[in-house]
């Protein structure tokens, strides 16, 4: 696979609903994708893209406070991690990381730049702002393909 | 009623004691200082800070209060939502106080903590509120609106559909590059600022439900910041608080007329927030909000919960309340709720 990044604009909505559907495709149970981006890039709104993918009408909200949400899904759970109150890989493990993977169809960490280093299986999606900011044109780029 | 009350659903240990309404103690242990340094906050020392610090911290609550732990009525603890480590801390330690001093164990929801801060006697204020109300929790990690249609009953009127109102301040604050915890500073910033001149959206302003959002706007602070790098921070300070205390008072009031109630209950943090009590002092509603100290989080206010349950169901069976679990995810309310009486306006009739 290439490691070349490739980045995919994300006009509207039902672009970034189409790209979640592929990205849910596309990783197997248990995976772990990596968000990385500025405020406002929109990775929580993909997030809740994600659940839809999965088949949850979940309202998935910011779990900045809470750390980690859980999502039951049809096709499995999924569970939302935000690691912007967080300081490092060793403080996301500590919220039992590892653990909630195994079980997870899909762990999505928010802000999780730190794993990526000791995470050579995670998937990385960076969420841009980017074009005209007022119509909120979003774009995202696959940094790493996972060789498996 | 004499009772202890904990709270460790997140960051800070607080313990208090209250008897009856009254709130003869309230010490917060805020960890603040320890996670400033690296700008967020690491569970496992959230959770060992709260091992370390409860102990002090229950003791100096009975001191202040003026109290021994066997005078006391029933221990109450927060059970959830929050942090799982942190909860576990609170919980365990209130369970093993109750079990060591005989005395009756209540778990507390944290919500009905921030709504029972609302019922402390205070000297110089009026009258608690009495339900039917409506209740608005605006904090770090909760923006969601409860209406009351008796006292313990709560329907989930509508809330954040991103972050909370103030997740946004602290991390609006953070685009700002004010120091942690972004809040406070924000707002004091804003008081320097002109709320009237820049051009950011208003939140969830055509809706015809109840809900807020808050995470469009903090994109659209970001976007005019990187435009604008040389705008005033206090403007943008001002402009963002405005819109985010402009959609809460809107919405809260809307609801209300919609639910036929004419009495609003604000609690949570951001009830802290001096442009927010201005407003809210400015709408066609009773407006409760907690005494001073009592916004954020605390441990009387789990006490005063405490109370309120004891008053309305009695004290719970103690083998049944000491098996209750940290819950990190628990919903306060029953469900979606609709204006009850038909008679009432419906939600898009209100928005008109």
């Amino acid at each position: 696979m290439s490691r070349e990044a490739v980045r995919l604009p994300l006009p509207d909505d039902d672009a970034s609903a189409a790209l979640a559907r592929a990205t849910v495709a596309a990783l197997p149970a248990g995976a772990l994708l990596v968000l990385t981006g500025p405020l406002g890039a929109g990775k929580t709104t993909f997030v809740r893209h994600l659940a839809r993918a999965l088949g949850s009408p979940a309202e998935v909200t910011s779990p900045t406070y809470a750390l980690v949400h859980e999502y039951p899904t049809p096709a499995g759970t999924l569970v939302h991690v935000d690691a912007y109150r967080l300081r490092g890989a060793a403080a996301l493990r500590a919220l039992g990381l590892d653990e909630q993977r195994e079980r997870a169809r899909l762990t999505v960490v928010e802000w999780g730049e730190a794993l990526l280093a000791d995470e050579p299986e995670a998937y990385h999606l960076a969420l841009d702002r980017a074009g005209d900011p007022d119509v909120a044109l979003h774009g995202a780029t696959w940094r790493r393909s996972p060789e498996r | 009623m004499l009772v202890l009350g904990i709270d460790t659903s997140c960051d800070d240990t607080g313990v208090g004691v209250v008897r009856g309404r009254q709130v003869l103690a309230n010490v917060v242990a805020s960890q603040a200082a320890l996670h400033a340094p690296m700008g967020g906050v690491l569970p496992e020392a959230a959770s060992r800070e709260h091992l370390a610090t409860i102990d002090g911290v229950v003791g100096e609550a009975l001191t202040r209060a003026g109290v021994e732990l066997h005078d006391l009525d029933a221990i109450a603890a927060t059970r959830g939502p929050g942090l799982a480590g942190a909860l576990l801390v609170g919980l365990g330690y209130a369970k093993g106080l109750a079990w060591g001093a005989a005395s009756p164990f209540i778990p507390i929801h944290h919500l009905e903590g921030h709504v029972a801060a609302c019922l402390a006697e205070d000297a110089g204020r009026g009258p608690p509120p009495e339900p039917p109300f409506l209740c608005l929790i605006a904090s770090g990690g909760h923006t969601v609106l409860f209406d009351v249609p008796e006292a313990g009953r709560y329907l989930r009127v509508g809330g954040s559909r991103d972050d909370a109102a103030g997740e946004a301040f602290d991390k609006v604050a953070r685009l700002l590059a004010l120091p942690y915890p972004g809040g406070p500073a924000l707002a004091a910033l804003a008081g320097d600022g002109d709320p009237g001149t820049l051009p950011l959206p208003r939140p969830m302003a055509r809706q015809h439900g109840f809900d807020f959002s808050f995470s469009g706007l903090k994109t659209a602070v970001a976007v005019f910041l990187e435009r604008h790098p040389d705008a005033s921070r206090a403007d943008v300070a001002a402009t963002f608080q405005e819109r985010v205390v402009t959609s809460l008072v809107d919405v809260a009031t809307r609801a209300a007329r919609a639910f036929g109630r004419d009495t609003l209950v604000v609690a949570g943090g951001v009830a802290a927030n001096r442009a927010l009590r201005e407003a809210l002092a400015a709408a066609a509603l009773h407006v409760h909000l907690p005494p001073p100290g009592l916004a954020t989080d605390n441990g009387a206010m789990i006490a005063l919960a405490a109370v309120e349950q004891v008053r309305l169901r009695g004290v719970p069976d103690q083998v049944e309340a000491l098996a209750v679990d940290a819950a990190p995810y628990l919903p306060l309310a029953e469900g979606p709720s609709r204006p009850r009486d038909a008679q009432a306006p419906r939600p898009h009739d209100a928005a008109r």
